[in-house]
């Protein structure tokens, strides 16, 4: 099918990420666990889990028609990944979500051309 | 009633703990499944709306259950206001999409009739340390079903069918402005560090907020009102207008809705 798809490195690597993330985080809730603090335990379904299956159907989303669409889809799964990474700011990053869209916007149209495709070349298939 | 069977009348951490994550976990696995599985667009969409209704109104609702005192929620992982944030989400998942796309047939009202008796009655009384229910928590789910769950159903029904046009754009309104005007701010003043008791709560100000916020909320009810009225739509693109609305407040601004959102 004809489109716009990450590169597979690209994919590896934010999966890579997230898994290592998800069980340092589960690792950390299970030592909280055992000094009596349930807090991380409960957090785990909406801070870990429900990121990673959003970032997991995004990144399984057929190609985008357009090149800032794919981009706009792997800023959207980087700053996922961010908010499993930080905790203590996820509300704030998941409040500022939109931010990611103007800052692809801003990657689109303000960047020099001669960095811009050289990002894109290595992240773009 | 099943609080009797329980040693202590409570159930054990483990067993909370596993509630807690099977209210948000069941239903976003649900909604995944049964969005994936439809193959209808159009109930995708009345499925989306029914989330999008649900997440405004069952928060406002379960502030009134708060502070009613028909429960309150023990704990305080993810709480937002007194409610836990991943049971509101799972809430809307499970009285939006999940039971609309799975019996997109059955009216609302059974559907829900039959949750409170076949779930609620023997469950909800029985939740501690989770949930606290007080003497009154039957008038308080009853009251939730009412202004959230029930007309979600009925949202996410009459989109699909592509019916009552003017009670799904009333239906969108009321969602939209709990959602833009109760959680969001919720949200981001829990964000910044603060809570709503921090705000002041004098009369004049009171007042003075009134005064602003009625012709900016009359006004952007106006532009939904006349998108269903001369466009045949409502104002959300997935659900557009089949005519170009270009009379009334639209003469004057492109997009009153939002327009007037961000004043508020």
């Amino acid at each position: 099918m004809s489109g716009f798809r990450p590169q597979q490195w690209v994919v590896r690597a934010i999966f890579g990420t997230l898994a290592a993330l998800g069980l340092l985080r589960v690792a950390v809730a299970l030592h909280a666990l055992q000094m009596g603090e349930e807090t991380a335990l409960l957090t785990l379904p909406l801070g870990v889990i429900f990121p990673v299956v959003l970032v997991a159907a995004l990144l399984r989303m057929p190609p985008t028609r357009t090149r800032e669409g794919l981009l706009m889809r792997l800023a959207t799964a980087a700053h996922l990944t961010l908010i499993v990474a930080v905790p203590s700011l996820a509300l704030p990053l998941a409040l500022g979500l939109p931010v990611v869209f103007l800052l692809v916007e801003l990657f689109e149209t303000r960047i020099p051309p001669t960095w811009r495709d050289r990002v894109v070349r290595a992240v773009l298939a | 009633m099943i609080a009797s069977y329980l040693p202590n009348g409570a159930w054990p951490e483990p067993a909370v703990w596993a509630l807690r994550w099977a209210l948000f976990l069941g239903p976003l696995a649900g909604a995944g499944w049964l969005m994936k599985r439809e193959g209808d667009d159009r109930r995708r969409i009345a499925a989306l709306f029914a989330l999008l209704y649900g997440m405004g109104t069952i928060f406002v609702a379960h502030q009134v259950a708060l502070a009613a005192g028909w429960w309150h929620y023990g704990g305080g992982a993810l709480m937002l206001a007194g409610m836990p944030f991943d049971i509101l989400l799972g809430g809307a998942l499970l009285f939006g999409p999940v039971l609309f796309l799975a019996a997109p047939q059955t009216n609302p009202v059974l559907l829900a009739g039959s949750i409170v008796v076949c779930l609620h009655a023997p469950l909800f009384s029985s939740l501690r340390p989770f949930v606290h229910a007080g003497s009154d928590w039957l008038t308080g789910v009853l009251f939730v079903f009412l202004i959230a769950h029930i007309p979600a159903l009925f949202l996410a029904r009459w989109t699909a069918e592509n019916r009552r046009l003017g009670a799904r754009v009333t239906l969108l309104a009321f969602g939209y402005g709990w959602l833009a005007f109760a959680l969001l701010p919720t949200l981001i003043t829990r964000a910044m560090g603060g809570s709503w008791s921090d705000v002041p709560r004098t009369p004049w100000i009171l007042v003075t907020a009134a005064i602003v916020a009625a012709p900016l909320l009359l006004l952007g009810a106006t532009g939904a009102h006349l998108f269903a009225l001369r466009g045949g739509g409502t104002p959300i693109p997935l659900d557009p207008t089949v005519r170009l609305v270009r009379g009334g407040i639209y003469a004057y601004i492109r997009n009153p809705m939002q327009t007037c959102t961000a004043a508020l």
